[in-house]
């Protein structure tokens, strides 16, 4: 961008080129130190070893579908009381006229809640597991915004906005942070339930390359080597591919380019060789494997995609999104949202554990929620009630990272409906995710269409008592 | 739709102002003043004491500035702050009176006088005299260079002549003398096929090809083989390929359901035809934009329509009007962006900060759009439809029919019910016209109409018990028909049956909520200045035309046949911007950067033209030549600049290290599309077969990669890897070029490069036979257009001997390697 008036920044690349140090050892060395970034340059990406945030890793536990509030983290008691009834008027008053709220025939939670730990937080009995690191989460109980559509709402959750198009906040954290290890992706995604949803990880206006990369437990896409091909066959081509392009350009003389895309094969070499090392969870002893739930057919598959986030983020990727889909409690909430937690339960209560007893949790910030929460109201009068979408007042959950555990932030009303205190909106949720990381929001942009594209560009307030 | 910061704060500004009760609302209004005001002596010190440390230039407080007439009156923003001769309407005088709750004017320092009040007062119920001397309207834009009429530049004299092969060249090197840039040699004629080749046709030259070219000696061969490419159908496919990311094409409709528009592709090949039959770039534009206003009637001018009808869809939207005024956000974005190369988005929701669009002027061309709508349109192909009848089995009309008939009476009967639950308020609001409705009568209008909204899926519960047996028959019977029938010949375009001579059928659309058609109402439609961008804050009526700026719109014409006036206007010979944007998004397809670094922002923060007299001087070539495009072409590539070699020149790197001034080729990485139809070329199994529907991408696949299917939310895997398109959410002017890991491991390990490395070579060993040399030779030739030197066929040899103990043959592991060689990713 250096056509802009009164602006004349010098790109990294031309910098090291005016450095003189085109093929020098300096250039290749910060070349090979964060491929990605350094070429592409378009502003506003952060030196990583200069952020004095505690989280260096992200892990965004995703529950697609929209967990309810009032039977995970926000008890009401007077919901008993006001079970098959309305909301009281002077509650109602509060409730944002949205789609889908409808204030008749109150649902009590069918689910027992009990304080824990040492803070004696609440926790559902849908959660025996992670009820046991309740003094490490710091739940947010006044999460908001106001679309109760699943894809846009998730698109705001993930993106900042509802329409999908802008980079989701694994791709900017990529951009603005790159991968803490060069032989593997910066952002990794493992996902389950609806399809359709790569907006939910995509670059938007940012370089494809910072996208999210949708993986298996089986690894990366393009990793096996091809069928024919022996170990010695492969080394022996990629001696030859280097060979051949070092002759090239020798021939053409000095182009950091050509020269960047030679290192890509000693990076993909690499990342050959020591991915298929990260997904192989026979490594694992069975004591941990037991603990992700890798021995239970019901928490094997989230219990995988854990395991495998804490062996990425160990390895130096910056953001990791695991996705479980399937909390669109309709029908039957009892016969949604049990399965669904015992899914996930032991498989993130295992995460935390692991992390923690590694001493990764401190530089890790752990998310856990989903695009919207749900109505404390019955979505049908039947016997088997479940509850509609509602993204008025829901609730989320942060741990690690430099988060202060044991602690609840903001409220919602009596019932459980709206958030009246300390109202958090994606957008500052996002603020706060990147504050954990020690980037103030303002310092990372892409400019994109002359404009300064910001992660919060609808503005975004850090909570600074999420912090410690 | 794009959210702004600005936009979210009005909404939320505007909430609270309702949710509040006045609290002195009976207090007066100090009165106002009984002379003749002088604004230079009376207002002007009020307004610059009291006032301007805040509201005034281009980032004033809360957006709202007091130094623009235009400002005050509304004209710009939809939200009036004065009431011109009625002052105690005027929200200025209530706020720097106190009668806005919760808010008072100035918000810093001390409050206006009663004498002030009355003097502003005045000056309102006077007619709100100004000074334009003194605070003169936004000027500076009008002298931005980008808006004066292309002037023909006089070819400059330069010192070296030798190094002038065609106007192209005078420019380029008048600037490099300035700047003591040394010339580079040309590149080596091997170099400038493949160069030319990959760069007009997207595909990298046989062997035989050049063979041909350097045993042709001639003078002409270079021109000669210009020539060629400019006709190859291949050109059509590369050029047409950048016009379909600048003008967001794609088939699908995008946002969370991405239904498939099954005729998208039509437009698609439209664009690759005009590229190849160098249709002049006005009458380009006149199809694409009115192409259904045009007469006499043809199928290529409403198939032209595409380009408005990429815009983005959300099927799933209930709010209708939303759903409407989304698309016409996204067809205006994608118009001013491509065309005038400037970006209006801003504009939606805020006069925009840096360029000279207001607000009024972003609605104003909104309404060039707003009596037409995008849809499956039947088209006239008298071949198709043919086609259509001979195998429609007799019985298919009347079922339809009679499906039809039990729908329609399932829906009326479901409108009747509904009709009947509403209130009387919100009854009488539909009555009312809809200029004519109060805020609460347009609030419940909406309501009604949200409630009168009647899905399919509810249409198909509504069918009476009776009747269901028989309506699910004939489902079956319908369903079962169509497979043995081939479609309709229709395309995806954009039609209004308002301002097009043309009647043309409207063929279903597939989604959930597709958008509704009404004539009628498309033949109501007005359009409104919405303020901050939401749809249902409707502000002032506004008059169709272009920004202001440009001068005023002729409105007789504009009436009949709006988009017929907008290209009549777009495609006059002084019309700053046309011409220039296009010629140069050619240049930077090219050369890798336009002269115009920012290809899709003309405007006040854009680039500035590092060549500004090339550019006029190109963009005139352009209207002279009948607005050529291949003539552009060749003059690009007949000129020295062209040829240069890539060459390193330390000199020249120091003085320009970004070679902005071209003093040598830029080397860049291919495009996806190359790099993927290239694999294919090498191999010998690309399908050269040219347009028709789409196709899903899976490893087997041959065609070329602009044939792909382009599904918005899952674009080809190999499209997100190497930077092609994947969203296509907004005009692509210019890709990324990243180089990562993941692309080497695509290019070794995935099943595409693999099974192209296979099929060379099985053609390497059929022409080469056993013989290792002649393998080594024969495969590099068809890869690389060369045969290999000293030192490449004794690594080759090397890796031979490595690999041939290991595994059955060393071939194709040789083969692919070649495909990741830089020689042949890179344009060079």
């Amino acid at each position: 961008m250096n056509d802009h008036p009164g602006r004349t920044p010098l790109t990294r690349r031309a910098m090291l080129q005016q450095a003189g140090l085109g093929l020098g050892t300096l250039a290749l060395s910060l070349l090979l130190a964060d491929e990605q970034r350094l070429l592409a340059d378009e502003g506003g990406q952060l030196d990583p070893a200069k952020l004095k945030g505690k989280a260096k890793h992200v892990i965004l536990l995703f529950m697609g579908g929209g967990p309810s509030q009032v039977d995970t983290w926000d008890p009401k008691p007077l919901l008993e009381k006001l079970n098959g009834k309305e909301v009281p008027a002077s509650i109602a008053r509060d409730i944002p006229r949205i789609a889908r709220a409808p204030l008749q025939n109150l649902y009590a939670s069918p689910y027992r809640f009990t304080r824990q730990g040492k803070s004696g937080l609440p926790v559902s009995e849908l959660f025996p597991e992670i009820g046991k690191h309740i003094d490490d989460l710091c739940v947010l109980r006044s999460c908001r915004h106001d679309t109760p559509i699943h894809a846009p709402a998730e698109y705001i959750a993930t993106t900042g906005t509802q329409v999908g198009d802008r980079p989701s906040l694994g791709a900017w954290i990529n951009y603005g942070l790159g991968s803490a290890n060069r032989n593997l992706p910066g952002f990794v995604v493992f996902a389950t339930g609806e399809s359709g949803r790569a907006a939910a990880w995509s670059s938007g206006f940012l370089p494809p390359s910072y996208q999210g990369v949708l993986t298996t437990p089986a690894g990366f896409p393009n990793l096996a080597t091809p069928e024919g091909f022996s170990p010695a066959s492969r080394k022996a081509q990629l001696e030859l591919i280097e060979r051949l392009n070092r002759h090239h350009l020798q021939r053409h003389g000095e182009h950091a380019d050509l020269e960047a895309r030679i290192r890509t094969y000693e990076l993909a070499a690499r990342m050959q060789t020591s991915a298929p090392e990260v997904f192989d969870l026979g490594k694992e002893s069975s004591a941990t494997r037991k603990l992700y739930g890798l021995d239970d057919r019901e928490t094997v598959e989230f219990g995988t995609f854990c395991l495998l986030a804490r062996r990425l983020v160990e390895r130096g990727v910056r953001f990791v999104q695991l996705r479980s889909g399937g909390w669109d409690a309709h029908g039957n909430l009892i016969k949604n949202h049990t399965p669904q937690a015992r899914k996930t339960d032991r498989p993130i209560a295992g995460l935390l554990t692991d992390l923690k007893r590694t001493g990764l949790l401190d530089q890790t910030l752990v998310i856990w929620g989903g695009e919207f929460g749900r109505t404390p109201a019955a979505e049908n009068a039947g016997p088997t009630p479940g509850r509609n979408h509602s993204p008025s007042g829901y609730s989320m959950w942060l741990a690690g990272g430099g988060v202060k555990g044991g602690q609840c932030i903001g409220a919602t009303d009596d019932v459980g409906y709206a958030a009246i205190d300390r109202p958090i909106h994606p957008n500052d949720l996002h603020a706060t995710i990147l504050a954990a990381l020690g980037v103030e929001q303002h310092s990372l942009y892409y400019l994109h269409n002359n404009r300064k594209e910001l992660v919060t560009v609808n503005g975004g307030e850090v909570i600074r008592a999420v912090f410690a | 739709m794009r959210w702004c910061l600005s936009r979210s704060l009005a909404l939320l500004f505007l909430a609270t102002l309702a949710a509040r009760v006045p609290a002195d609302a009976s207090a007066s209004i100090p009165s106002p003043a009984t002379h003749k005001i002088d604004f230079r002596s009376e207002i002007y010190p009020i307004l610059k004491d009291h006032c301007f440390q805040c509201h005034q230039g281009s980032s004033p407080s809360s957006g709202i500035r007091l130094d623009l007439r235009a400002e005050l009156t509304g004209e710009n923003s939809g939200k009036p702050l004065v009431e011109v001769n009625q002052s105690s309407k005027s929200r200025l005088i209530l706020l720097v009176a106190g009668k806005v709750p919760g808010k008072i004017m100035p918000a810093r320092g001390p409050r206006l006088s009663a004498v002030q009040v009355g003097l502003l007062r005045a000056w309102i119920d006077q007619g709100l005299a100004w000074d334009e001397r003194l605070l003169p309207p936004l000027e500076r834009t009008a002298k931005h260079w980008a808006f004066q009429p292309v002037q023909r530049p006089d070819v400059p004299t330069v010192k070296d002549k030798t190094l002038v092969r065609n106007p192209i060249d005078a420019f380029i090197v008048a600037a490099k003398e300035v700047r003591g840039l040394q010339p580079v040699p040309e590149a080596t004629r091997a170099i400038l096929l493949r160069r030319l080749t990959l760069d007009l046709t997207g595909l990298p030259p046989t062997p035989a090809e050049v063979d041909a070219f350097l045993a042709d000696r001639t003078p002409q061969a270079y021109d000669r083989l210009v020539e060629r490419l400019l006709a190859s159908p291949a050109y059509g496919e590369r050029w047409g390929r950048h016009w379909l990311d600048v003008v967001r094409w794609a088939d699908s409709e995008g946002y969370e359901s991405d239904h498939i528009r099954p005729f998208a592709w039509r437009y698609r090949d439209y664009v690759v035809r005009s590229f190849n039959a160098d249709k002049p770039y006005d009458r380009f534009l006149r199809e694409q934009l009115a192409g259904d206003e045009i007469t006499p009637y043809s199928d290529e001018n409403l198939i032209a329509t595409g380009f408005l009808a990429s815009a983005r869809l959300s099927s799933n939207e209930e709010d209708k009007a939303r759903q409407r005024n989304d698309i016409l956000v996204d067809i205006v974005n994608a118009t001013a962006s491509t065309v005038l190369g400037l970006t209006m988005n801003c504009a939606q929701c805020h006069s925009h900060k840096f360029d000279p669009i207001s607000a009024r002027d972003y609605y104003r061309f909104q309404g060039f759009f707003i009596q037409g709508a995008p849809n499956n349109l039947a088209l006239r192909d008298p071949a198709g439809w043919k086609a259509y009848r001979a195998v429609k089995p007799p019985e298919y009309d009347a079922a339809v029919r009679l499906k039809q008939i039990l729908h329609d009476q399932a829906r009326d009967q479901l409108l009747r019910e509904r009709r009947a639950k509403l209130t009387p308020a919100q009854g009488s609001a539909l009555a009312t016209p809809e200029e004519k409705r109060s805020a609460e009568q347009q609030r419940l209008a909406r309501e009604a109409d949200l409630l009168l909204q009647i899905l399919e899926s509810q249409i198909e519960k509504a069918i009476p018990e009776t009747d269901r047996p028989l309506y699910d028959e004939l489902k079956k019977k319908i369903t079962a028909l169509e497979k043995q029938m081939v479609d309709k010949p229709q395309t995806f375009g954009f039609y209004s049956p308002v301002s097009s001579p043309h009647k043309v059928e409207m063929l279903p659309m597939k989604g959930f909520y597709p958008p509704p058609y009404h004539p009628e109402e498309l033949a109501r439609a007005r359009p409104y200045l919405l303020r901050s961008g939401e749809v249902h804050e409707r502000g002032p009526a506004v008059e169709v035309g272009w920004p202001a700026v440009f001068g005023p719109t002729p409105s007789a014409k504009v009436e009949k046949h709006p988009r017929t006036a907008l290209v009549d206007w777009l495609v006059q010979p002084n019309h700053p911007l046309t011409a220039r944007v296009w010629v140069n998004r050619i240049w930077q397809y090219h050369f890798g950067r336009g002269l115009v670094a920012t290809p899709n922002d003309f405007g006040f923060r854009g680039a500035r033209p590092s060549h500004p007299e090339l550019l006029d001087w190109l963009a005139s070539e352009l209207i002279r030549s009948g607005w050529s495009t291949k003539h552009i072409h060749r003059l690009i590539v007949g000129s020295n600049t062209y040829r240069q070699s890539s060459r390193m020149n330390p000199i020249n790197k120091e003085r320009d290290p970004e070679n902005r001034y071209l003093w040598r080729w830029t080397v860049r990485r291919l495009e996806v599309e190359a790099i993927r139809d290239g694999l294919l070329a090498v191999s010998g199994e690309l399908d050269r077969t040219c347009g028709g529907p789409s196709i899903v991408d899976d490893p087997r696949v041959v065609r070329r990669t602009l044939y792909l299917l382009q599904k918005r939310q899952k674009a080809p895997a190999v499209q997100g890897l190497f930077d092609g398109p994947t969203g296509a959410t907004e005009s692509c002017p210019k890709r990324a070029l990243s180089t990562v890991p993941l692309q080497a491991l695509y290019l070794l390990n995935n099943e595409f490069s693999v099974l192209r490395a296979r099929a060379l070579a099985a053609k390497v060993r059929h022409e080469a036979g056993d013989h290792t040399e002649r393998q080594i030779t024969v495969a590099m030739r068809r890869v690389l257009g060369r045969a290999p030197d000293d030192e490449e066929r004794s690594a080759a040899r090397a890796f031979f001997q490595a690999t041939s103990r290991e595994t059955e043959s060393a071939l194709i592991p040789y083969c692919q390697a070649l495909f990741n060689l830089n020689e042949f990713l890179y344009l060079e």
